[in-house]
């Protein structure tokens, strides 16, 4: 096995004693702050998520075999859903984010080895399209619905497991 | 930690990466809510290597992003430029993808701590809290410079290979001392 000369450096914990200046506030405060914080900025966050299932449903409009989209846009397209995905709950809105992870594991079933969605077919694109209202439902109905929004997850999962065993057959 | 400890971020500094302009701003408004300011915000390596130039952030907080390739080269160039003055902040990274490979990649590219998204003000700030409480000691190896990666109390016996050709040499680097460390004298061993 290789084996390499190491140094280890200690250096004073300078952040540790800037941090322990008077007028600190605790864990649990600090936490308060940030999430009220955030909360002002969610109305802007629905008007975003918004705009971009605008995009999303317009390139899964644009999903044919007969007119694939370019790899260039399906890239552009799971990162979309990835930041949707990954925003979502940040912003207070677990159950979009689920569901637009969800998508993207839609998109990646659909992608063929050219990254075009040359393995689309109808089933993936009314499911992308059911996730898409599903999304669009829950942020209508507001922060309340989540767990209506929650219960539609199972049957969401099981139409994926369908699709990608039919992938695998 | 304790549950009493308290917190003084003001006068603290950021640097965050993120290439969602949304989650951008959310976690530069974390870290403003909680006194950490200045905030520098990037949406790419390059951009947040150019700010790195001619500022020194206590914390970057950086995006894996999605082929991890951008994060990775970020938290890379900071512990592999001995020129910069922060090559030893603590760098926080955020990740979709959570998974071993990954994690891995971010430990071996010199990341202080790893941050499963979706992130949230209290996972965030657990973590900031987190590296102040506990400061890594740094590791220069040949093929490495970054946070010790063995993660074990001091007084812990390591039970892995032994990768490491000698007792690691302490050296005490003061505060303010720019990325270049100057050691009284190499240690055996070591060129």
């Amino acid at each position: 096995m290789y084996r390499a000369p190491a140094r280890l450096i200690r250096r004073p914990n300078d952040l540790k004693l800037r941090a322990a200046r008077p007028g600190g506030r605790t864990l649990a405060e600090l936490r308060a702050v940030a999430d009220t914080a955030l909360a002002d900025v969610q109305a802007e966050f629905v008007a975003w998520v918004v705009a971009r299932l605008a995009v999303v449903a317009t390139a899964i409009d644009d999903t044919r075999p007969s007119s694939p989209i370019e790899a260039g846009d399906v890239a552009m397209l799971r990162e979309d859903i990835a930041e949707l995905a990954d925003s979502a709950a940040t912003f207070g809105h677990p159950v979009v984010g689920d569901v637009a992870r969800m998508m993207g594991e839609v998109v990646a079933l659909a992608t063929s080895a050219d990254g075009r969605l040359g393995n689309a077919d109808r089933r993936h694109v009314e499911l992308l399209r059911s996730q898409v209202a599903a999304i669009r439902a829950v942020l209508n109905a507001g922060p309340g619905a989540a767990a209506a929004g929650a219960a539609l997850l199972p049957t969401l999962r099981r139409t994926i497991d369908r699709l990608a065993g039919a992938s695998r057959a | 930690m304790s549950r009493n400890a308290t917190y003084n971020f003001a006068g603290m500094s950021a640097l965050v990466m993120e290439h969602s302009s949304f989650l951008l701003s959310a976690v530069s408004l974390i870290c403003r809510s909680v006194g950490i300011r200045p905030v520098h915000e990037a949406t790419s390596a390059g951009e947040a290597l150019a700010l790195l130039r001619d500022t020194m952030p206590d914390f970057v907080i950086t995006t894996c992003g999605a082929d991890g390739r951008d994060g990775l080269a970020l938290c890379t160039a900071i512990r592999g430029d001995d020129a910069l003055p922060c090559r030893f902040v603590p760098i926080v990274m955020m990740t979709s993808h959570s998974v071993k490979h990954v994690v891995e990649l971010a430990r071996d590219a010199g990341v202080t701590e790893v941050l499963a998204k979706p992130i949230s003000a209290a996972a965030l700030l657990d973590r900031i809290v987190y590296v102040v409480d506990h400061p890594r000691p740094f590791v220069q190896a040949p093929d490495y410079f970054g946070p010790d990666r063995r993660r074990r109390p001091a007084d812990a016996p390591y039970n892995g290979p032994e990768r490491r050709l000698n007792a690691p040499v302490i050296v005490s680097a003061p505060v303010g001392v720019a990325g270049r460390v100057e050691a009284a004298a190499p240690p055996h061993g070591i060129a």
